[in-house]
């Protein structure tokens, strides 16, 4: 069963149905617009239970889309258990273990990708103007002061003329900044300057500047928060990072030198195994690279 | 002049593309390698001349992609004909290859990118710069592997080559995606979206990792492997120009 589970016949298909509902995703993301802005903005949960009742098709989409990436996790757990552990153990060669090593990676990238969907607190576009405060959790962010150092006219005028003024000469991205404090039961956490593409960090508490905007008549001057608490993104990145460095090191030390003889195109990445496939009947000989 | 400047690298590059091709149609190693050369240095120069005008290095854009892609597969295209001497058939997809990337960019404005206030960020710059470095390698693979498909007497040489190529390219674009997922995470405060440009990605990297996971008998046939080989390339290919 296993075996089943773990084959690379399974692997390719479920790959190719996920490529399809990802270019489905392309499709609604052109048609549905606004609900994948919503998708971006709240957790799953609430968005699931949100756009159910008005768009039914992009939900069923979204949970197809989810069992997809359960099978390929499944497939990839019972592969690498399964088949590609007792192969590395038995052979005792580096790049067999370097090659379950990277699976496990994967499958753990992968779950992070589901989980950071899942877990944690977000709240986005928070506006914010100097001497306001924000509850966040048992947190509370209280903004007091917003320095920007470009043209208001740029903050005025409209998302499409924005773009073409923002360059790095009109929005001097060091010198633009918000004053905030990070507060639990009345305890100062962090008082730092934030700017964008810089964001305030606390553990796994995270205030990104978004944008400056200004409002009123009296042109007063704010930024656009993003309040994020998710432990996972440290991890995520630091696997991520490494499951790249073990395929650049997989592809170099497994680094093909032609023969100059006849030959079948090689295979990509499997290592050598014998009896896959047993779900068509014959025996498969992956070799390895 | 400068504002021509442009227009004439991205002429004279696919003048020594056509010239290339001609000449390795015609079996002359030795000038489709001048002229190789000369691609190379002319879309050299072209790099120079976006990194000092802009102060980054190129980005994205009819001009600054298809320069930068062309330069890379050229370097490529020389590099493994110089350790595995000159293989017609490669050269005459590769020469086509970037052809086609020059000729489909007529009609588009060919000009530097505006600026914009980001770009002068690393993760921005490596998010960019890594996508066009993989599509070179993806796309000098997807060569390879056509080139393996149509040859007479298949030797591995051509295969192995596309194999290696892949898997760099796909270690580029995990990295660019890496890259990317920092941007993100420190522009939105998440570490990926929902988004056309997501899904898109995400279809790159299924595609090379369904290359890497064909089925056994699937895998015995050349034609549907050196097809599936090209599959990275040509969507790479297509996400950067027509994203």
């Amino acid at each position: 069963m296993i075996q089943r589970l773990g084959s690379v016949t399974l692997t390719f298909y479920t790959l190719i149905v996920l490529i399809c509902l990802m270019e489905a995703g392309v499709l609604f993301s052109t048609a549905h617009g606004e609900i994948f802005v919503h998708m971006n903005e709240v957790q799953i949960f609430e968005w699931i239970m949100a756009t159910w009742e008005k768009a039914p098709l992009p939900v069923v989409w979204f949970l197809s889309l989810c069992l997809c990436a359960a099978v390929l996790f499944m497939n990839a757990v019972c592969c690498s258990l399964g088949r590609q552990w007792s192969l590395a153990k038995k052979s005792g060669l580096f790049k067999n273990w370097l090659f379950f090593f990277l699976h496990c990676l994967f499958i753990m990238v992968l779950v992070c990708h589901g989980l950071i969907l899942a877990l944690g607190e977000k709240q986005s576009r928070v506006h914010l103007f100097p001497g306001q405060d924000h509850s966040f959790g048992p947190y509370e962010i209280q903004l007091a002061d917003v320095v920007f150092t470009g043209d208001p006219a740029i903050l005025k005028a409209p998302k499409k003329q924005q773009r073409a003024l923002m360059t790095r000469k009109n929005i001097r991205i060091h010198e633009n900044h918000a004053l905030l404090t990070l507060v639990k039961n009345d305890r100062i956490l962090a008082r730092q300057k934030i700017r964008m593409l810089s964001p305030l960090r606390y553990g796994s508490v995270q205030v990104t500047l978004v944008e400056f905007v200004i409002q009123g008549a009296d042109d007063r001057l704010g930024v656009v928060l993003t309040l994020t608490d998710n432990f996972l993104n440290t991890f995520f990145f630091l696997v991520y990072a490494i499951m790249i460095l073990s395929l650049a090191v997989f592809t170099l030390i497994t680094w093909k030198r032609p023969s100059g003889k006849k030959q079948n195109m090689p295979p990509l990445s499997c290592p050598e195994t014998k009896g896959e496939n047993r779900l068509e009947g014959r025996e498969t000989q992956i070799r390895p690279d | 002049m400068i504002p021509d400047l442009p227009l004439v690298i991205y002429w004279l590059v696919t003048g020594m593309t056509a010239l290339e091709l001609l000449t390795a149609g015609a079996h002359l190693p030795t000038l489709y390698r001048v002229f190789l050369t000369l691609r190379i240095c002319t879309c050299l120069a072209g790099v120079v001349f976006i990194t000092v005008c802009t102060g980054r290095p190129p980005l994205f854009g009819p001009f600054e992609a298809a320069i930068y892609i062309v330069f890379v597969m050229g370097v490529l295209a020389w590099v493994f004909q110089k350790n595995w001497g000159h293989q017609t058939v490669f050269s005459l997809f590769s020469s086509l290859g970037v052809l086609v990337i020059l000729l489909v960019q007529l009609g588009n404005p060919m000009a530097l990118n505006e600026d914009y206030f980001m770009y002068g960020n690393l993760w921005v710059n490596l998010f960019f710069n890594l996508r066009l470095l993989a599509a070179a390698f993806l796309a000098h693979g997807a060569s390879q592997y056509l080139g393996h498909m149509v040859e007479k007497k298949p030797r591995d040489l051509l295969s192995t080559g596309g194999r290696n190529t892949l898997l760099v390219g796909a270690c580029v674009y995990l990295t660019s995606e890496w890259a990317g997922s920092l941007w993100c995470l420190n522009w939105f405060g998440d570490s990926w979206q929902w988004s056309r440009g997501f899904f898109k990605a995400s279809i790159l990297f299924l595609l090379i990792m369904a290359v890497c996971h064909l089925p056994s008998s699937i895998n015995k046939n050349n034609r549907i492997q050196g097809i599936s080989g090209i599959l990275p390339g040509l969507f790479i290919i297509w996400m950067i120009f027509y994203h």
